[in-house]
């Protein structure tokens, strides 16, 4: 398929957006599991909003100290896992989706708030959104070829700012985060099987600048989205590949960004995911 | 795109734009390291499971928020860099708004129990927090320094 041609993605708007719910479903019971949901939170008294006008709004408008205090932040997460699961039985409903996305946006800037860390890779979840609230075919396959060369921006962008700000350029990289990074954890699990994976890297650091080269240069292989469409599997793999790799050596999760990939899924996948869903409805449920 | 691109280039990270520049900058090249160990009830606050990542977040980063905030009066460098800027509107500074408004560091550690309470699922009679300094040696962490930076008794 030539890259210009924009993919008639459309019918599978439904298999998407449950797919996508599913996920976010899957990502929210972590986050119950890892006592990170609005309840949990035990209203912070500490909070960094950096120079993002949004926080800031949030802050003056104490939604923040409202949606984790605690009578409303039950309220809240009921909310939000309610209208996560409802899109995964009716995905047509946009006004849900839209509601959604408020509270997730709202989630979003509550949790970065307090843990006085801007985890931007959250607002991913926001993005794909964005795309569902489109109501007619045609815009929203537009915004969904749009959203792809979108993805292929992001971690092509990741490349370019490694050789502006120099990351590229420093064959100690690898070495360096290792080291800072997993510091905490080799303390106190010193015998432990990771340590010593972290140690072997460690000791090997041509190896360790070799993966790491890689890792830059699958970021950089996203300028082909530009021009192609054939390897957009390929492409799929090494948004996995980059956040599982950055996952064990930099201990930092960026597990919502990998949903991203979904985008980069063709016409001809969800037509065999669709024909094999309907098939599995017929023989267990005679749909 | 285009905005994105523009957000890209005056390196504004703000929402809805994502400017994708983390581990883009050079980094120091040292031998020692620094991070901070919590120790309660005589035990060590340490989720080995690597995959468990979202259940340590929230104490590794509200410390380093925690000590920026204690050594600079209770502003972090947000609202340090902000302030001047808005030095001539009296209204924040009365108010004691954003980025005048004051964050109480002496609460951290109460706060701080009551969410470990839930997340260990045990009551928490005291807590202690240490700055680790080590360094890399062969195939083991040597500890060079660690000093304990709070204690907090939980009555």
């Amino acid at each position: 398929m030539p890259t210009t041609e924009i993919r008639n993605i459309a019918p599978y708007r439904a298999y998407i957006i449950r797919t996508s719910f599913i996920f976010f479903l899957v990502i929210f019971f972590w986050r119950y599991y890892s006592h990170v949901l609005p309840h949990q939170l035990k209203n912070p008294d500490l909070f960094n909003l950096g120079f993002d006008p949004l926080y800031i709004i949030y802050h003056l408008l104490n939604v923040g100290h409202i949606l984790t205090n605690e009578n409303y932040s039950y309220i809240f997460t009921i909310l939000l896992l309610f209208f996560t699961v409802y899109p995964i039985i009716n995905p047509y409903n946009r006004t849900f989706l839209i509601i959604y996305a408020l509270l997730y946006l709202s989630y979003f800037i509550v949790l970065n708030t307090y843990l006085t860390f801007h985890a931007h890779y959250m607002s991913c979840i926001l993005l794909l959104n964005v795309c569902f609230i489109f109501k007619k075919d045609i815009n929203f396959n537009f915004i969904w070829e749009f959203m792809r060369y979108f993805i292929c921006w992001i971690y092509f962008s990741a490349f370019i700012w490694k050789i502006i700000n120099g990351s590229l350029f420093q064959a100690s990289f690898g070495l360096e985060i290792i080291k800072t990074s997993q510091a905490s954890y080799i303390y106190s699990n010193p015998n432990s099987f990771w340590s010593s994976f972290y140690f072997f890297f460690l000791s090997n650091p041509i190896l360790t600048s070799l993966g790491t080269l890689t890792i830059f240069l699958m970021e950089a292989l996203f300028v082909i989205g530009f021009f192609t469409k054939k390897l957009d599997g390929l492409l799929i793999l090494s948004i996995f590949i980059i956040h599982l790799t950055v996952y064990l050596f930099v201990d930092t999760l960026f597990i919502e960004q990998c949903l991203l990939s979904i985008v980069l899924i063709s016409t001809t996948t969800w037509h065999k995911i669709a024909q094999k869903s309907k098939l599995f409805l017929y023989k267990e449920f005679k749909f | 795109m285009f905005l994105t691109l523009l957000a890209n280039l005056l390196k504004l990270e703000i929402i809805p734009f994502f400017v994708f520049n983390m581990y883009s900058y050079t980094l120091p090249t040292t031998e020692e390291v620094s991070f901070y160990v919590l120790e309660y009830n005589n035990k060590e606050f340490n989720i080995p499971e690597i995959w468990n990542h979202h259940k340590r977040m929230l104490f590794y980063y509200t410390i380093e928020h925690h000590q920026y905030i204690y050594r600079n009066n209770g502003y972090d460098r947000f609202q340090l860099k902000l302030i001047p800027h808005l030095s001539k509107i009296e209204f924040f500074k009365k108010n004691s708004l954003y980025p005048y408004k004051y964050q109480n560091h002496k609460n951290y550690a109460k706060w701080l129990i009551s969410y470990l309470e839930d997340v260990t699922q045990q009551k928490i009679r005291y807590l202690k927090i240490y700055r680790v300094v080590a360094i890399y040696e062969k195939c083991i962490l040597k500890v060079k320094n660690k000093e304990q930076i709070i204690h907090y008794a939980n009555n």
